[in-house]
């Protein structure tokens, strides 16, 4: 008996997706800590245990759900953890905006398991629209326990956590809620009655009842109708809605969803966001730049004054602070991103944009959501994988995370307007942009050709998806999850910058003398038959190197190996005077082109957790560099 | 008894009955799921440009739809 007091109470929260169950989840678990790898956005399972009066309660986000019926990857992992984790209670999370849809799957829930508790959402946005929802009536009818209210810090954790032990631990065995279906079926249920039933799925009813449905397809039909008839009759019972005109919400989507001016609309609001997250953030960085080059500075004065060794010195200031001052720079320009991200998410703007781009992006053989990641990694490129987690499906999600890196991010294009406009008289430079852009367009497309062709499409989710409301985020909602974003990113990414930049530092300086000596120039020369083929000297293959610790290295990098001086007037001349146009449009496309950078890699592996992933991912950029490198310098060659 | 058609080919705004879900078994059930079974009333509030994707109204929210996962719905005139 002891034992079963102290026994971890195992809770299941379950939902549909967007009844705000993370949001519950995280209130209740006071989860600031976890929420650094979306936890519950992804359809990773989470489990955080909650301490309560010497008892400890097991809280696990599962991935919205809108029945058990098991053929959506979210319905897959979720069936697959009640059968490998039965829970001591199954938590039901109802939006009250969408009553019917959670009432059914509270419904099938109820047939499932005895131990059932419900929690009734946004009660509060509800009554603002005139929608009240009595929790009592609900407790009545369907004979479980409902707490009303539990967002927006109203939440009373100590009723929940007394509730759900006090549901652990009772000994008698509640019924389990039963529906009437059709005489046909009720006679099978019987007849069928004493077969083996695996109780970890479930009631025996339930799984039964579910047998039936993957038997035939009428009587699939049938069995969802009779719950869906349920949920109705329950829903007019317990709720009552003053009838509603069109809301604010419908008015808005008459603009942003308008099928000729949604499109453009959009692309201004993406404009606007690019154009607000850098010159908002340019200010702060070059603020941490020059501040990070100062800190430099002054740390290799102070070391020579108490005798540190210089070569010591020389890797913590042209190394680590170097490489770490570049990837700091752009940290404000992130944190600003993240926070318009979580904008654009939160106020249900994200799922409009989807069905904006839906079209056109479907007859490039992509998913509509991948619009999405896309457009954001041209703000960036670790933007665009990190939102690709909005796409469900295996495949898709492979598709976005690969090619978001071939979107032009402003690091890469900087260095290109430099270069392009160092080598072509006006109008020439704006078609070789254009051209580059292009390109790299077309590119983003072959690339999910290619990976079509080696990933099955069988796990692809279907389009279907609700329309939410739109909601206005909190100002305090917003900065919070977008720092908490930031932070994570740079716990991610820290050793890796660091490594990396002191990995750079050590193949430009060793060994001891002329840079010209050096490791990596050493490797720039090996690599030179190679780089003949596209063109390239050892000079550019040393810069392309540099470029894959940071892309917008590479000028710095062609500086130093033309030994151009810091003015920028004067590298341009330098280069102009060493390289042909010809070499300079294919090392602009290769460089373009080329593995992403290391942070973009770093991320696509905390993403995927697979570093064939990556592996793929710089190696198929790097061949498709050569090859379309290849391409343009020697039919160039031919023609010029 | 009504002539059954897809909702596909419904006029914008014009509320109708569903009457039958076709289709592969995963979207099926994950339609029916979602509330559209025989019986509700849905109606096509616009389409996106260049018609696809589709919103539709059903169980008081809105759903976006493919044009061919909405041709999968099958529908008759509300009485």
């Amino acid at each position: 008996m002891i034992e079963q007091v102290n026994r971890p109470v195992s809770v299941a929260i379950v939902g549909n997706p967007n009844v705000g169950k993370s949001v519950l989840f995280n209130a209740i678990t006071g989860a600031s800590q976890t929420i650094g790898n979306w936890c519950g956005k992804t359809t990773d399972v989470c489990t955080l245990a909650v301490h309560y009066e010497n008892r400890e309660l097991h809280f696990t986000d599962l991935p919205g759900i809108y029945g058990f019926g098991g053929h959506s990857p979210e319905e897959i992992l979720v069936n697959d953890f009640l059968r490998d984790e039965p829970p001591d209670v199954v938590m039901v999370v109802l939006d009250v905006m969408n009553l019917e849809r959670g009432l059914y799957l509270l419904l099938e829930t109820l047939e499932r398991y005895s131990k059932v508790m419900v929690v009734l959402n946004k009660v509060d946005v509800a009554r603002e629209k005139d929608i009240a929802v009595y929790h009592d009536r609900l407790e009545a009818e369907l004979q479980v326990p409902v707490l009303p209210e539990i967002i927006k810090g109203r939440l009373n954790p100590r009723e929940l956590f007394a509730t759900l032990i006090d549901m652990a631990d009772s000994l008698t065995v509640l019924r389990t809620h039963s529906i009437r279906y059709a005489e046909a079926i009720e006679r099978q249920l019987i007849e069928r009655k004493d077969s083996v039933v695996d109780s970890r799925f479930g009631s025996a009813r339930w799984v039964l009842l579910k047998q039936l449905d993957a038997s035939d397809d009428a009587l699939q039909t049938e069995i969802i109708s009779t719950r869906y008839k349920l949920a109705e009759d329950v829903a007019a019972r317990v709720m009552a809605r003053r009838s509603s005109g069109e809301t604010l919400s419908d008015r808005i989507d008459r603009w942003v969803l308008h099928p000729v001016l949604g499109g453009p609309l959009m692309l201004l609001t993406f404009g606007l966001v690019f154009y607000l997250t850098f010159t908002i953030s340019r200010p702060a960085s070059e603020w941490l730049s020059e501040n990070f080059d100062l800190f430099g500075i002054w740390l290799d004065a102070v070391m020579s004054e108490r005798g540190v060794p210089s070569l010591l010195a020389g890797m913590l200031v042209d190394g680590v602070i170097k490489g770490v001052g570049a990837a700091v720079g752009f940290l404000p320009q992130m944190a600003l991103f993240f926070l318009f991200y979580t904008l654009i998410q939160d106020s249900g703007y994200m799922v409009r944009v989807v069905f904006l781009a839906d079209r056109v992006m479907s007859a490039l053989g992509m998913n509509g959501k991948t619009f999405l990641p896309l457009v954001l990694g041209c703000s960036c490129n670790v933007n665009g994988v990190l939102a690709s987690r909005i796409l469900s499906s295996p495949y898709d999600r492979t598709v976005a995370i690969l090619i978001s890196s071939y979107a032009p991010c402003p690091a890469r294009l900087g260095v290109m307007v430099y270069l392009v406009s160092a080598f072509f008289a006006s109008t020439a430079a704006t078609f070789v942009m254009l051209a580059l852009l292009g390109i790299s367009l077309g590119l983003m497309v072959v690339v999910a050709y290619i990976v079509s062709l080696f990933i099955s499409r069988s796990g692809e989710g279907s389009f279907i998806m609700e329309l939410p409301s739109y909601q206005s985020p909190t100002l305090f909602g917003l900065v919070k999850s977008a720092s908490m974003l930031t932070m994570s990113f740079i716990r991610r990414i820290r050793n890796v910058i660091i490594a990396a930049s002191i990995l750079m530092w050590i193949l430009s300086t060793f060994p001891l003398g002329a840079f010209e000596d050096s490791y990596i120039v050493a490797i720039g020369k090996v690599l030179e038959p190679v780089g003949q083929i596209i063109g390239l000297s050892w000079q550019l293959i040393v810069a392309l190197l540099f470029g894959i610790a940071a892309k917008e290295s590479v000028l710095s990098s062609l500086g130093i190996i033309y030994h151009a001086a810091q003015d920028s007037g004067n590298l341009a001349e330098i280069l102009t005077h060493n390289i042909s146009p010809l070499t300079a449009f294919t090392f602009l496309l290769v460089y373009m082109i080329y593995t992403p950078c290391v942070t973009t890699l770093i991320t696509m592996y905390h993403e995927t957790r697979d570093w064939r992933i990556v592996l793929y991912g710089a190696a198929g950029s790097f061949i498709l560099a050569l090859v379309l490198g290849g391409i343009a310098f020697q039919v160039g060659r031919l023609i010029f | 008894m009504d002539k059954q058609i897809s909702l596909d080919s419904v006029a914008e705004q014009h509320e109708m009955k569903i009457t039958e879900i076709t289709g592969s078994r995963a979207q099926r059930t994950r339609m029916l799921q979602m509330g559209f079974t025989p019986g509700a009333r849905v109606r096509i509030v616009r389409r996106a440009p260049m018609n696809d994707p589709v919103e539709i109204k059903l169980r008081g929210t809105s759903v976006l739809l493919r044009r061919d996962e909405c041709q999968n719905i099958k529908v008759a005139e509300a009485e």
